[in-house]
């Protein structure tokens, strides 16, 4: 049955809200990126020749080789967490709320009081990590002091903050018609052929949009943690992320036009990423 | 799996000793349930007794060392801060910041969803593409040019910026999620209810809302609590209604970390979500679908 209607003419307050919130601020951003900008003195354009400097930059490449290790490890870790987490935690049990509650948690604690917090844990001297290792006989690195300890204990403590990823994959299991299950355990088959011919599958169009959202973010949710945890990045720039970088440019030195071709460099980065990752999902039929 | 959980009725047996042999008959999975959760809750457990200790003790010890030596507990920072004007007002401009941002990306984002997955119209593949795309777009690129335009239209420094701004950038990827949510809703059922005449909107409020109700739940606890926890945007745009995050950073600027502010005025602000979250839950937890379809 066809519906063709002329719903479209719906549409336009949306795409007048993007045009004017989104879409032009872009374009302000990438008229800054050509510029040299202090914030006192007008913009003076100065062409492409901000790009290359960047391109010519060893802290560029190195702060972009250090988020995508963060991505690496980071995002596989969450996924893992929320995918885990919504298949435990789906089931009814006593006191499931509790631990659904206790699942989400360390998501709603503010970033600086949650940073501050890991500051104290991962502490070589006195930390409670440190003294449980030590405690079953293991030595444990300098985690804030050797450079890949350091980045493994920021992407560490990023795994905890799954609350979000983990709803909306719990809503996505609970989507799953219970038919299929009870179709399953009539033809006798096993949980884990169950959780890779149906759960898996259903759950993977919500599970994709949950992919994509973390790589993207986890270019920016790095900042706290480098700038708290790691104190701006140490050890020996081992945590210095893309954030950190446009933050110290823009802010501390005060060259906001070439902060602002980080800005845009960081957001092709990214979209080739989401083009790369949209592709795939396409051809995998996930969206 | 959800099946195999649920208790057989001839399995219920009562009293203490029924239940403990049960409970040991499940005994490796509890403990690793409960060690994991015990895990999980370390470092917020942690804050929380932070948050109960004086500022001197903070930066002597740990919080672990109050296991020795309870003693070190008091109500003192709680006293303090919530003598602080400052901080009720900063969770009052969070909640009127949050409520509304929250509920109108959920309201306009079900709406723009059901149109890409259940209505056909010129464009759609394009249209939904462009609003994939601009999930990349990064909020900090449009901090300056949108502070300059809330400038022009005279809002800039409000709630309402901050909610204007919040909702512009929960869109795109509310409706990706949503749309991916809805496409998986049974055909059938729509298709029934257009060939008995329903209207679009019939079928979007008697049909979709109610289907898609844990998708929408989830969606409204996962904007409420990226909007609760944001700081870049509340610190950028409601600069004079400063919400509970920025307060909380502002503690951390004026008097290096200080944590005896910090802690106490973290778990305020995490109370809320919380509530929130137990209060949607359930929504996940009903089987809207099971029967709906034979």
């Amino acid at each position: 049955m066809r519906l063709l209607r002329h719903h479209s003419s719906l549409a336009w307050p949306y795409l007048a809200g993007l045009i004017v919130l989104v879409a032009l601020p872009l374009l302000g951003t990438l008229w800054l990126a050509l510029t040299e900008f202090s914030g006192i003195v007008a913009p003076r354009f100065v062409g492409l020749a901000n790009f290359e400097t960047l391109i010519g930059s060893d802290r560029f490449w190195l702060s972009l080789g250090n988020s995508l290790v963060y991505v690496a490890i980071a995002v596989p870790l969450r996924l893992l967490g929320t995918v885990a987490f919504a298949l435990l935690l789906n089931n009814r049990f006593k006191g499931a709320g509790a631990a659904r509650a206790v699942a989400y948690l360390p998501t709603v604690v503010p970033d600086v009081a949650y940073a501050l917090l890991w500051l104290w844990i991962l502490n070589p001297l006195y930390g409670p990590l440190t003294a449980g290792l030590e405690a079953l006989g293991a030595s444990s690195p300098g985690w804030l002091t050797d450079p890949w300890a350091a980045r493994f204990s920021v992407a560490f403590m990023g795994a905890f903050q799954i609350g979000e990823g983990f709803v909306i994959a719990l809503a996505a299991r609970r989507s799953i018609p219970q038919r299929l299950y009870e179709a399953a355990a009539v033809d006798g088959a096993r949980p884990l052929l169950i959780l890779r011919r149906i759960t898996l599958p259903l759950m993977a169009p919500i599970l994709a949009v949950l992919a994509l959202r973390d790589v993207l973010l986890s270019f920016h949710t790095n900042f706290v943690p480098a700038l708290i945890v790691t104190g701006g990045g140490d050890p020996r720039y081992a945590t210095f992320y893309l954030p950190l970088y446009v933050y110290q440019t823009g802010f501390r030195y005060g060259r906001l036009g070439y902060a602002s071709a980080i800005t845009v460099a960081i957001f092709a980065i990214m979209a080739i990423i989401l083009v790369v990752q949209y592709r795939l999902l396409r051809r995998w039929r996930l969206t | 799996m959800a099946y195999a959980a649920e208790r057989l009725p001839g399995e219920e047996k009562k009293g203490l000793g029924g239940r403990l042999s049960r409970f040991l008959s499940k005994g490796p999975l509890h403990v690793l349930l409960i060690g994991l959760a015990l895990f999980w809750l370390t470092p917020s457990f942690g804050l929380l007794i932070t948050s109960f200790r004086t500022a001197a003790d903070n930066s002597e010890s740990g919080w672990w060392t109050v296991f020795t030596e309870p003693r070190q507990l008091t109500l003192e920072p709680y006293k303090k801060i919530l003598a602080n004007d400052g901080l009720i007002t900063a969770i009052f401009n969070t909640i009127k910041i949050t409520l509304p941002a929250s509920v109108l990306v959920v309201l306009i984002a079900a709406l723009a969803a059901y149109a890409f997955s259940w209505m056909e119209f010129k464009g759609r593949e394009w249209f939904f593409l462009f609003v994939v795309t601009l999930i990349v777009v990064p909020l900090q690129m449009a901090l300056i040019p949108v502070a300059r335009i809330f400038g022009i239209v005279n809002i800039f420094g409000t709630v309402t910026a901050a909610i204007v701004f919040h909702i512009a950038f929960g869109l795109p990827f509310a409706i990706f999620l949503l749309r991916n949510f809805f496409i998986g809703l049974p055909h059938e059922l729509l298709e029934a209810a257009r060939i008995d005449g329903a209207s679009e909107w019939q079928i979007f409020a008697r049909i979709v809302l109610p289907l898609g109700m844990p998708a929408i739940a989830s969606l409204l606890i996962f904007q409420f609590l990226w909007t609760w926890n944001d700081l870049l945007v509340g610190l950028v745009f409601a600069g004079e209604n400063p919400p509970i995050t920025v307060f909380i950073q502002q503690q951390l600027r004026q008097f290096g970390a200080n944590l005896e502010v910090i802690a106490p005025g973290a778990f305020l602000s995490m109370i809320l979500p919380l509530i929130v979250f137990f209060a949607f839950q359930r929504y996940f937890v009903q089987g809207l679908l099971a029967g709906s379809v034979k």
